[in-house]
């Protein structure tokens, strides 16, 4: 009933079929939504209806990471919808971020929403290479940016990174150390002009003490559009 | 020769069997991806038409991937001596050369391009700049020429002609002012600027630092009547970033109303909305608009021997009609029905 | 008949070689691991020529070496281990190689590599064999290469033990490999240990012997504490942190009620002190205990005595010493003031081991290791944590009883001057009269303090619960009732799409407006950085702008055309305006006719000297004198703190300017004026 609207979005890549989406070579049936408030859990629950799948709400508590409740759950879906913040009540020991990257390495499409704090932006952008898609909760609910949002994913996780996703080796300066929390650095080749925070515990002691204006490499996405994508790989100390 | 869709800013790659060449490298990723969905992995020359931040930026950005490797720069003009910008350039051709030293491939480096520039790519092309004249270029950015004009960075942008067997083919506009096109035209006896296919100055943008509507029309009628291009290419993004404007288009259509206009990407002026799909005409050559359906033309390919241009004229106007209610190219061409 | 065999083509030696292990450093410890199981003390690298391709390397050691069947069967073998992780050297090593695909890298680095090795067992023999790779360019499957191990007798004085060189190098060797391996060579057994019969593994290059006289001088003695936390092989835990002097200042006998189920270990962690870039030490240089920490610092592990990477490299942190540290920055260690390594006894082979030795297979086992050692570092953070705010209190009680001490011993004094004027001793009264106000007084103002920070703390804690996830949740939902009352209701453009777009925009500016108090917590806001002022200036009224709005008035900003900045925190920039502009809002609360109006002005008077001016037309200053406004506790707002002007001026002052107020300004009601000192426009 709902494949007039999604295949006008892609037609060649998604569909719908009376349970699931077919998003490349995968069909998604199931989708674990992972969220500490059960409102917020059930709300984006109806996005996923709607988009033609079938929600499952993550009851709580999932303990830590590597739990058999959180492997029973990854296991049993074929993608995940999370909020950053799981923290706060008695629901789990890690954050969304960390659950995304480490669905990510298990090959589960999984998307991360969250609603742009920027102390909460400063603390995904370790695990953002692992996070192909990072969006406004509002925003996936509505069904056909959360079928996009999976398109996104799934895409990633076959190999085609998107060119906003993509590392390239590339120079990042130094252009101000805030003692005891991090760095503020640069990225030339980047198109944005915009200076990014980096905490101490996301970059190489080597960086986080560097004085202003050290250049250093890394892998850096810069094909990015905005600073919130931007990731920091395999630093080279200079 | 490709114009590259890089979004917001320009790059020219031409490869022919003797080498490849890159006039102006674009921001961020793109022209990375498009050098590598084309597999070109080594590059003889790279040329910045000018030395705004933004080029300097791409530049880095190329140099530090080391996906690529550079074997000449020329970088126009120095007027960036001295910024953060320019010292992380600087950094990184430091960096290659100690990798040349290392055994790597070795590199040359020049500041300064003017008039009379000449870079033959085996014996059927050649690269020539007609601009900027050397004592335009010596009196620097920030000076005002005889006239009293001011001297911006986009004055003395190079302006490169590309002529195979003797005859142009391609005129490469940089980021080319109103100041710098006024010595252009008087240096034009000596140096014909005619060409058939024109990659238009600073992405159909303003073209006089006064950011004046009708300054931009004069100059675009100016370069078209001298210019005579049978096909305006655009390296435009849709804004936010992208620039170009009506009064850009309807100034050469003014002298030119038969000339093709061709734009990597879709302006907002020319559809307010966003295409459904991207056009089916895209090569595998990498299109910075491509994924979000921003594309108008993509990624243009001239075959220079030939003069073939694709997208062709045909489907690139069947995806103007469906796509793009408000073209500008064809809103503002003389005895359009709009 | 001849029986058939899957041969492998010569393509294959590359694919499982330099693919697998691009890196050259692992290929190398793959070499240095073999001297290591051969039982080795000494095992010397040497590099000649290798800046450019066309170098070589030697790797020779002084263990068992090989007989010919040892050389035929194991060492020419490749994807095969005659080595089982039960069974131990006669070293009582447990054998560190593996499947041999990184010697295979390694042994492919040149286009020549000879091995030369002297078996212990036969005293008097030496083999030799030479592998020329070119020789498999010509060939269609590998075992068409036929290679010859030559038998010879020793010299009488050479010793027992393998060489193997790589001739001809493909490519060279940049310093940034040399150092990487440097380090990792002398990581690889543990340097922490003082064991004299251990392995010491050297690279022949002047920037090893640097490293490893870094490395030697083991600064131990300059932490401030160290922890040593043990887990024993049935999952009992049990840790203490010791002072710089071996006392013991905190204990425990269980890190956590649950057993935990990896293989025994013990955890040693020194954490030093450091303040800024500076670390606190007793005896050595600060700087050498900063290059020490630079080259080693991170948590390595050591199973069964060998390294095991990539735990502790440069930007490995598996045990988040540095989350954590962010989650709580008091009293924790980072990466960059500690330094500890993990040695674990494996005695069962719990842990797996990846094959592209980028780590442990996270294995149930290896999760637990884990989270002994993450359970031994919050339980070290918790107990410090007691202590530091035991002092804290400890100091608030004494600074008290020392100024009542004092004004004792003064009362004293002047009783014991004989014939003291009554003068003197009614002055001292006096002046104990108006300390003890000047105290309450304080003590009032230090409530109020407390009391609006409570206010905040508890409002950006909760911020979460009380409107983001609340706005959230109704936002999701107000999305999904429109596109379902789109699809279900007939008639929905009649009878619901005013009330739900009207819902959907209350929505939009509550979201606008809830975000204003986290953004004014924001953490690095406190940080004492560049300010640009303009640039806070503009984001501050970008927050405020919906405040205006629902306020009904208009806001006018009108900055000069420079970009002023000073070194400050943007905290204290934006806690002039915002407090301005909130007073500004307050008193036009009263103000009846329209049109509202607040402006925002910044000029320079004087050269490197900003004024910024905030006005409003509501009714100016009334019922308080233009220097009683400042003062804490004095507001004639309904619900006002009376304090959002004294932190405007003591702000003000500690950025060396000056606050000052008109009671009618441009626009009739008050006109204030801040002048700061900048550092450039």
């Amino acid at each position: 009933m709902f494949s007039a609207e999604l295949s006008s979005e892609s037609p060649f890549l998604c569909s719908a079929t009376e349970v699931g989406v077919h998003v490349l070579d995968r069909t998604i049936t199931r989708v674990a939504v992972i969220d500490d408030v059960a409102e917020a859990r059930a709300a984006m629950g109806w996005a996923v209806v709607d988009a033609g799948m079938e929600a499952l709400p993550a009851e709580g508590p999932l303990n830590d990471i590597g739990s058999a409740a959180v492997d029973r759950l990854l296991s049993s879906v074929d993608a995940v919808v999370c909020d950053h913040h799981l923290a706060y009540g008695d629901y789990a020991a890690f954050s969304g971020a960390e659950l995304v990257a480490f669905c990510y390495s298990r090959g589960l499409p999984a998307i991360l929403s969250t609603q742009w704090e920027k102390a909460e932006i400063e603390m995904i952008r370790t695990h953002r290479a692992h996070i192909p898609v990072l969006v406004n909760p509002s925003f996936i609910a509505e069904p056909d940016h959360l079928i996009r949002a999976l398109l996104s994913c799934v895409q990633e996780l076959s190999g085609a990174y998107a060119s906003s996703r993509r590392p390239w080796r590339t120079l990042v300066r130094v252009v101000d150390v805030r003692p005891s929390s991090g760095v503020v650095v640069e990225v030339p080749a980047w198109q944005g002009d915009e200076m990014i925070y980096l905490p101490t515990e996301a970059v190489p002691p080597y960086v986080g003490e560097a004085e202003v204006d050290r250049r250093f490499h890394a892998r850096v996405n810069i094909g990015a559009a905005r600073s919130e994508e931007l990731f920091f790989l395999d630093w080279e100390d200079a | 020769m490709t114009v590259v869709d890089v979004g917001h800013g320009s790059a020219t790659v031409i490869v022919t069997d003797d080498g490849v060449v890159i006039v102006d490298t674009g921001p961020g990723s793109a022209l990375l991806e498009y050098l590598t969905s084309q597999q070109l992995t080594t590059i003889h020359t790279v040329i910045l038409s000018h030395a705004d931040a933004d080029h300097i930026r791409g530049l880095v950005g190329l140099l530090g991937a080391r996906t690529v490797d550079v074997q000449e720069v020329v970088v126009n003009a120095d007027s960036m001596q001295g910024s953060t910008t320019w010292r992380d350039l600087v950094y990184e051709l430091d960096a290659l050369e100690r990798r040349a030293k290392d055994g790597g491939a070795p590199f040359t480096f020049t500041v300064g391009i003017t008039t009379g520039y000449r870079h033959a790519l085996g014996s059927s092309i050649e690269l020539l700049a007609l601009g900027p004249r050397q004592r335009l270029a010596a009196l620097g950015v920030g000076n005002r020429d005889a006239t009293g004009q001011e001297i911006r960075s986009n004055s003395i942008s190079a302006v490169i002609a590309v002529d195979v067997n003797g005859s142009r083919v391609a005129l490469l506009g940089g980021d080319l002012d109103d100041v710098g096109l006024a010595h252009l035209l008087d240096d034009a006896s000596a140096r014909p600027l005619r060409a058939p296919f024109l990659v238009y100055p600073h992405h159909g943008g303003h073209s006089s630092h006064r950011s004046n509507g009708a300054d931009t029309e004069v100059f675009a009628r100016t370069l078209a009547e001298v210019v005579e291009p049978e096909v305006a290419i655009f390296s435009t993004s849709r804004p936010p970033a992208g620039n170009i404007r009506a009064e850009t288009v309807r100034g050469l259509l003014a002298s030119m109303p038969r000339c093709r206009v061709v734009c990597t990407q879709l302006s907002t002026l020319c559809a307010a909305a966003v295409p459904t799909t991207a056009p089916a005409y895209l090569s595998d050559a990498y299109s910075h608009g491509r994924d979000n359906h921003t594309c108008c033309a993509g990624t243009v390919r001239l075959i220079l021997s030939s003069g073939t241009l694709a997208p062709s004229a045909a489907d690139h106007w069947r995806f103007i009609e469906a796509a793009a209610p408000t073209a500008l190219c064809r809103v503002h061409r003389p005895g359009s029905a709009a | 008949m001849t029986a058939d065999h899957i041969r492998f083509a010569p393509d294959i030696l590359r694919r499982l070689g330099e693919e697998l292990n691009p890196a050259i450093d692992q290929g190398m410890l793959e070499l240095v691991k073999n001297a290591y199981d051969a039982d080795a003390h000494a095992c010397t690298i040497e590099l000649l020529d290798v800046n450019k391709p066309g170098g070589a390397i030697t790797i020779r050691d002084d263990g068992d070496g090989m007989t010919r069947a040892q050389l035929r069967n194991g060492w020419l073998v490749v994807g095969s281990s005659q080595k089982t992780a039960m069974k131990r050297t006669a070293l009582g090593r447990v054998p560190a190689g593996t499947k041999g695909l990184g010697r295979l890298a390694a042994l492919r680095l040149g286009l020549l590599a000879d091995c030369i090795t002297r078996p212990r067992s036969q005293p008097s023999r030496q083999y030799s064999l030479t592998i020329d790779w070119s020789k498999f360019a010509n060939v269609s499957v590998v075992e068409d290469v036929t290679l010859s191990v030559v038998s010879s007798t020793r010299k009488a004085n050479a010793n027992h033990g393998t060489e193997v060189r790589l001739r001809g190098l493909r490519r060279s060797i940049s310093r940034d490999e040399i150092l990487s391996l440097a380090r990792a060579l002398v990581l690889l057994a543990d340097p922490f240990d003082e064991d004299p019969a251990a392995f010491v593994p050297r690279l022949l290059v002047p920037e090893f012997a640097d490293l490893e006289a870094t490395v030697s001088n083991r600064f131990f003695s300059e932490a401030e504490y160290h922890l040593i936390a043990t887990v024993d092989g049935s999952g009992h835990s049990a840790a203490k942190v010791l002072d710089h002097r071996g006392g013991i200042l905190y204990q425990t006998k269980a890190l956590s009620a649950a057993e935990y189920q990896c293989p025994s270990a013990q955890f040693d962690l020194w954490t030093f002190k450091r303040t800024g870039a500076r670390f606190m030490t007793r005896n050595a240089n600060p700087s050498d205990v900063k290059s020490w920490i630079n080259s080693f610092g991170g948590v390595h592990v050591y199973v069964d005595g060998l390294r095991v990477q990539p735990y502790g490299n440069r930007g490995d942190d598996w045990l988040q010493l540095n989350l954590r540290r962010v989650r709580s920055p008091e009293e924790r260690p980072s990466t960059n003031n500690s330094i500890g390594r993990v040695a674990v006894q494996d005695i069962r082979g719990d842990l797996a081991q990846k094959t592209d030795r980028s780590g442990f297979i996270e294995t149930r086992a290896f999760l637990e290791l884990r989270r002994f050692g993450e359970d031994a570092l919050d339980w070290m953070s918790r107990e410090r944590l007691k202590t530091v705010e035991r002092d804290r209190s400890l100091q608030r009680t004494h600074a008290v009883s020392q100024s009542t001490r004092a004004a004792g011993q003064l009362e004293k004094a002047i009783a014991a001057v004989p014939r003291a004027p009554a003068e003197l001793g009614r002055a001292f009264r006096r002046l104990e009269r108006a300390r003890r106000q000047e105290e309450r007084r304080l003590l009032r103002e230090v409530q109020l303090y407390r009391t609006l920070s409570t206010a905040g703390i508890t409002a950006a804690t909760f911020a979460h619960e009380t409107d983001r996830t609340t706005l959230k949740v109704m936002e999701m939902a107000i999305i999904a009732v429109e596109r379902r009352a789109k699809r279900y209701v007939e008639d929905y453009a009649t009878h619901l799409e005013e009330p739900i777009t009207s819902l959907r925009n209350s929505l939009d500016s509550l979201a606008r407006l809830s975000g204003l108090t986290l953004r004014l917590l924001e953490r690095d806001k406190r940080d004492i950085i560049r300010v640009d002022v303009h640039d806070v200036i503009r984001r501050l009224s970008a927050d405020f702008a919906p405040l205006f709005e629902r306020r009904g008035a208009t806001y006018e900003l009108e900055l000069f055309g420079g970009d002023p900045y000073l070194r400050t925190s943007q905290a204290a920039v934006e806690s002039i305006l915002a407090n301005l502009l909130t007073n500004s809002l307050n008193a036009l609360r009263r103000r009846r006719q329209s049109p509202r109006r607040v402006l925002v002005r910044t000029a320079v008077m004087m050269p490197l000297t900003l004024t910024v001016t905030v006005a409003d037309n509501g009714p100016g200053i009334i019922g308080l004198s233009a220097e009683e406004i400042w003062l804490p506790g004095q507001s004639t707002e309904a619900g006002g703190t009376g304090f959002g002007l004294t932190i405007v001026r003591d702000t003000v002052h500690d950025l060396g300017g000056e606050a000052s107020v008109i009671e009618h300004g441009v626009l009739g009601g008050a006109e204030f004026r801040v002048t700061i000192p900048v550092l450039g426009n």
